[in-house]
């Protein structure tokens, strides 16, 4: 039976059957009838368009749309130059590997890339100015390394060749808890490389993406690990060269901080950075003055200032020495004064900034004397803030704020006196008391007893004989000599 | 602008991070450029400034990228990308507020900070942009899905508001037929949207191994 067209209009279709059309449901003879009827019934079109209203989300949609108009011309501009700056990070890892010369060997498992030496490759974690960073996997070991070979430029000829190999096995030496540790060093298809401990809670420079600004008492920890890292490697006299948050690598999320590439940048020409202007990892924002002025010669008080420059950013989120370009930024770091980090951020501690402008003096005299004694001003300022933490933050103490957990017990050694990270910096105790130990004077310095009762046994005798003390700075000497290895005053004989 | 918004944006990350190709590249830079890009600049971030900081986002992304892995019980790849944009955008207030140089834009900024929180209101600035860049890229989805009069029935009744009689006539069509186009292309893009969210909230996440 067939209705009239007036007969069609009378004849509302009921809610149901819109509401399958709204949402482009209904039958097809459904669909042609209401399409029909929509033609002629004027009440049904405003029912229909108050029904779409509720189902869809049209202000939204409208919102887009003008969204995407009103920002068309500004988005193409910069989708071109995006698009333009393909990151050459994202170079494919087989054509990496390629890149740096290796002759890539079928891997013994055949879901990683290829074979190099003992090594089986899997991937590629990093790339800098001085070289690629790979994750490889130890056959004989069976346990994970971060692979460091050089770039061929920074290759060179034998004899730099052998002088890297020369200052990476004097790295190697160095353990210490807040150090990654150099597994190997060697040298494969001409290549020379470093296989390290690999960290896999990422780096320092994550951690400043992600959360920078940092709690100042996150900020003095992470900083004092580094700290007492270099007061290690100072007293072995290595001078790191290279502290930057990249450098910084953690076990897991959070403590302890390890520092990793040390005394590698000595090995890159200054050419590197150059060359490599724009590129993320070259970067002079770390750099010393006497540094960035070409000095041959750098003390130890070099590494104190990028410390300071780090301690700067993870309390602000910002870097002390800005610059358009590479040159900018190289003569802010000489010139520039010290910026107030409370002026970026009123809730940094009064004491830490006092210890950022110690820090980032450009006279390296001015500076803190060691990186022990720099590593005890945060020790100090960490002390107090476990004791009483609304007057150190100087946060203003609000009701709703969450109370932090205090900081962790900060040990030091009962024979030399040095703050320790924790208890695994600890190289034993004392044969009479049970007082812990350093792991430098345990092991380096055979020392076996606290300061109260050296002398009772006889191997802390001789081993207190062997551990000269810095009357200047305190450092241990491990040389015989007249003058201190650190800091160079004359020692008391 | 990707054909495949929605479910398949986990594998448009699997590629960018395992082919590295210049084309999953443009796409991955497509759907969130203009997302970061616009954040920025209701924050009143200048033109320059803008392009700067969303390069530095993306180095940020790249840079982390090797070490994506996808684990469904991890963080995701949306709010990731929505701290470090956040936290890039306010590092670069602290340095602006540093040195007021540059012109215009600092009001928005200025009251922004003057907020007792403004990680919250920026948080929730930030999902307003996402939602409209989800709905956005539907768009741009279902525009090439269905035929050109559909298509140019949505257009005009919704995005420009016309009548449908109006349409219709500019058209040569029904007004029946108006209303039925335009419930096909809001249909689909609900679709669309939806696979979205999936993707945002319970589908397949990405996620850095050291969160």
């Amino acid at each position: 039976m067939s209705l009239g067209r007036m007969d069609r209009k009378r004849i509302c279709p009921t809610s149901d059957v819109m509401q399958r059309v709204a949402e482009d449901a209904a039958e097809p003879q459904e669909l042609a009838e209401v399409v029909e009827h929509l033609d002629l019934c004027r009440e049904c079109r405003a029912q229909f368009d108050h029904m779409l209203e509720s189902l869809y989300d049209l202000r939204g949609i409208v919102d887009a749309g003008r969204n995407a108009l009103q920002h068309r011309t500004d988005d193409d501009t910069l989708s071109a130059r995006l698009t333009a700056s393909f990151p050459s990070v994202l170079v494919d890892d087989r054509q990496a590997l390629v890149e740096l010369g290796l002759k890539p060997e079928p891997p013994r498992d055949p879901t990683y890339l290829a074979r190099y030496g003992p090594y089986d490759i899997m991937r590629v974690l990093g790339a800098g100015a001085t070289g690629v960073v790979l994750l490889a996997h130890e056959l004989a070991l069976e346990r994970r390394v971060a692979l460091k070979l050089m770039r061929p430029q920074q290759r060179g000829d034998s004899d730099a060749r052998r002088r890297f190999l020369f200052e990476a096995r004097a790295v190697a030496r160095l353990t210490h808890p807040n150090i990654v540790t150099i597994h190997a060093v060697g040298e494969e298809q001409r290549m020379p490389f470093i296989a390290m401990e690999f960290l896999k809670g990422g780096s320092l420079a994550d951690l400043v993406d992600d959360e920078a600004p940092l709690e100042p008492l996150q900020a003095a920890e992470i900083c004092h690990d580094i700290l007492v890292a270099l007061a290690h490697a100072h007293e072995n006299g290595i001078i790191h060269r290279d502290v930057k948050p990249a450098n910084v690598l953690f076990p897991d999320r959070g403590r302890p901080a390890k520092l990793a590439d040390f005394g590698l940048a000595r090995i890159v020409s200054a050419d590197a950075l150059r060359t490599q202007e724009g590129v993320i990892s070259g970067t002079p924002s770390y750099m010393s003055p006497e540094q960035v002025a070409g000095e041959k010669d750098l003390g130890i008080r070099t590494d104190l200032f990028s410390v300071g420059v780090v301690l700067f950013e993870l309390l602000t989120g910002a870097l002390p020495f800005q610059g358009k370009s590479v040159w900018a930024v190289m003569q802010a770091i000489r010139e520039v004064p010290t910026p107030d980090p409370r002026e970026l951020r009123p809730s940094v501690p009064t004491e830490l900034a006092e210890v950022v402008y110690r820090a980032l003096e450009k006279e390296p005299s001015r500076r803190f004397l060691t990186a022990h004694e720099f590593a005890q001003r945060l020790h100090g300022f960490l002390d107090r803030a476990a004791s009483g933490p609304e007057e150190t933050t100087g946060l203003p103490s609000s009701p709703n704020r969450v109370e932090r957990p205090a900081a962790l017990p900060i040990y030091s050694c009962s024979y030399c006196r040095v703050s320790l990270a924790s208890a695994l910096s600890m190289g034993g105790s004392c044969e009479h008391c049970d007082r812990g130990i350093c792991f430098d004077c345990w092991s380096a310095h055979g020392i076996r007893t606290c300061r109260e009762h050296a002398g009772r046994s006889q191997t802390a005798s001789q081993g207190a004989s062997v551990a000269r003390r810095c009357p200047q700075c305190n450092a241990i000497q491990t040389r015989g000599g007249r003058y201190c290895g650190v800091c160079g005053h004359r020692m008391v004989d | 602008m990707s054909d495949r918004v929605g479910t398949t944006r986990v594998s448009l990350l699997a590629r960018v991070k395992d082919l590295r190709s210049q084309e999953s590249w443009k796409e991955f830079v497509d759907l969130y450029g203009p997302l970061i890009s616009r954040f920025l600049r209701k924050l009143g971030v200048v033109e320059a400034d803008t392009a700067d900081l969303t390069q530095e986002v993306f180095a940020i992304v790249v840079r982390r990228l090797p070490s994506f892995k996808y684990d469904p019980a991890k963080g995701r790849f949306r709010g990731w990308l929505k701290t470090v944009t956040i936290r890039r955008a306010l590092r670069f207030f602290a340095q602006q507020r540093r040195t007021p140089l540059s012109p215009g834009g600092t009001a928005v900024l200025e009251v922004f900070l003057q907020q007792p929180d403004p990680h919250d209101q920026l948080e929730e600035m930030w999902e307003q942009e996402w939602r409209q860049r989800v709905l956005e890229a539907a768009m741009d989805q279902v525009r090439r899905q269905v035929s050109q009069p559909i298509w140019r029935t949505f257009q005009m009744t919704v995005l420009h508001g016309s009548p449908a009689q109006q349409v219709a006539e500019g058209l040569g069509m029904s007004v029946g037929q108006v209303y039925v186009n335009k419930c096909r292309v809001l249909k689909r893009l609900r679709q669309v949207v939806e696979d979205t969210d999936e993707f945002g909230t319970n589908g397949p996440k990405a996620h850095l191994p050291n969160e």
